[in-house]
């Protein structure tokens, strides 16, 4: 019966679309370019200096991983471990990057 | 919503000290604490500011070591930065609360960094019982000094008296004067300076009369250069 009902709970377990623990993995400074990004992480949370810099804000699930997190009006920082900062060259290649832990 | 919740939402700190005495007769007690409050940015707090460098420290510093900022001006001259604080929590025993409990008095702050035309950081200042409006750009006038010699800037009106006071803020549109005195043995060489943001900024540099007019609708940076006069050449016999 507790078998029962424990497995029925972590059945009912939230998952978070998206999230996965390699999710970050892809970014390489001097390989990655802006299209993929976009294509991988989706829009960026904002865009600074003409498009050269995306801010994201990023969750982090201990099981489930690093995930994008929709952006709250009414609590803007809700849910986001990480505002992740991306810095692209003129040609549109990452630079350099920063994950800044927020909460 | 009690009037002592509404007000605890909204952030303002300094009503609990009144508030709290009368509600001191009838059990409530207030525990100074200090922590961010939950859902709000944690990485910001009363010392950041020190560490942004104006001069040196670009726009992309800031947001590599900030990470995306909560508010950005129009011309994206001006970044906000919010965070929220927990600074007391007021216990109650029931009576309006019903069954009583701790309401966090929460404190809101707002950090603000402008940058100049060069998207460096120009100025950096930190709002406490920040009540959710951005400041206007203050208008400032940044002076610095360089060169070989040594000198002074003053301003009319008073304000600027560079090396003392460098910095200095008018009301939008003031006409202000600044004048360079080079110190004995120094000499005035010139002017350099800009007018950041994109609105209209006038500034006059004359190095003839070592007099910049500054038309202040936004911040500007001015650098007066003094150098050392040069030693008179004694005639060989």
């Amino acid at each position: 019966m507790v078998a029962l009902v424990v497995s029925a709970l972590a059945g009912c377990a939230a998952t978070i679309p998206g999230a996965r623990a390699d999710l970050l993995t892809f970014l390489r400074a001097g390989e990655t370019t802006r299209e993929e990004v976009v294509l991988k992480l989706g829009p960026p949370s904002a865009r600074f200096e003409q498009g050269r810099v995306f801010t994201y804000r990023v969750g982090r699930d201990a099981k489930q991983g690093y995930h994008v997190v929709t952006q709250n009006p009414r609590q803007p920082w809700e849910g986001v471990r990480y505002s992740m900062v991306l810095v692209f060259d003129a040609s549109g290649v990452l630079e350099k990057q920063s994950l800044v832990a927020v909460q | 919503m009690s009037r002592l919740a509404k007000r605890s939402r909204h952030g303002c700190l300094s009503w609990w000290v009144v508030g709290c005495a009368n509600l001191l007769l009838t059990g409530c007690v207030v525990i100074p604490v200090n922590y961010h409050l939950a859902g709000s940015r944690h990485n910001i707090t009363e010392e950041t500011a020190s560490i942004l460098q104006p001069g040196s420290m670009t726009k992309v510093d800031v947001l590599m070591l900030l990470g995306e900022p909560d508010y950005v001006s129009d011309d994206a001259r001006r970044f906000g930065y919010v965070w929220k604080k927990v600074r007391a929590l007021v216990v109650v025993g029931g009576g309006q609360f019903g069954a009583g409990g701790a309401m966090p008095v929460v404190q809101s702050h707002l950090l603000q960094v402008w940058f100049d035309a060069s998207d460096h950081i120009f100025q950096v200042g930190t709002v406490k019982d920040w009540g959710g409006q951005l400041l206007q750009v203050p208008p400032a006038i940044a002076m610095t000094t360089r060169g070989t010699g040594n000198g002074t800037v003053i301003s009319s009106p008073t304000g600027i008296n560079c090396g003392l006071a460098c910095s200095a803020s008018y009301a939008t549109g003031t006409t202000i004067t600044l004048t360079a005195i080079p110190a004995s043995g120094s000499i005035f060489v010139g002017w350099t300076g800009a007018c950041t943001g994109t609105e209209v900024c006038e500034l006059t540099l004359d190095a003839n009369t070592h007099e910049a007019i500054v038309r202040l609708r936004q911040p500007v940076a001015v650098t007066a250069t003094f150098d050392l006069r040069a030693a008179p050449t004694t005639p060989s016999r």
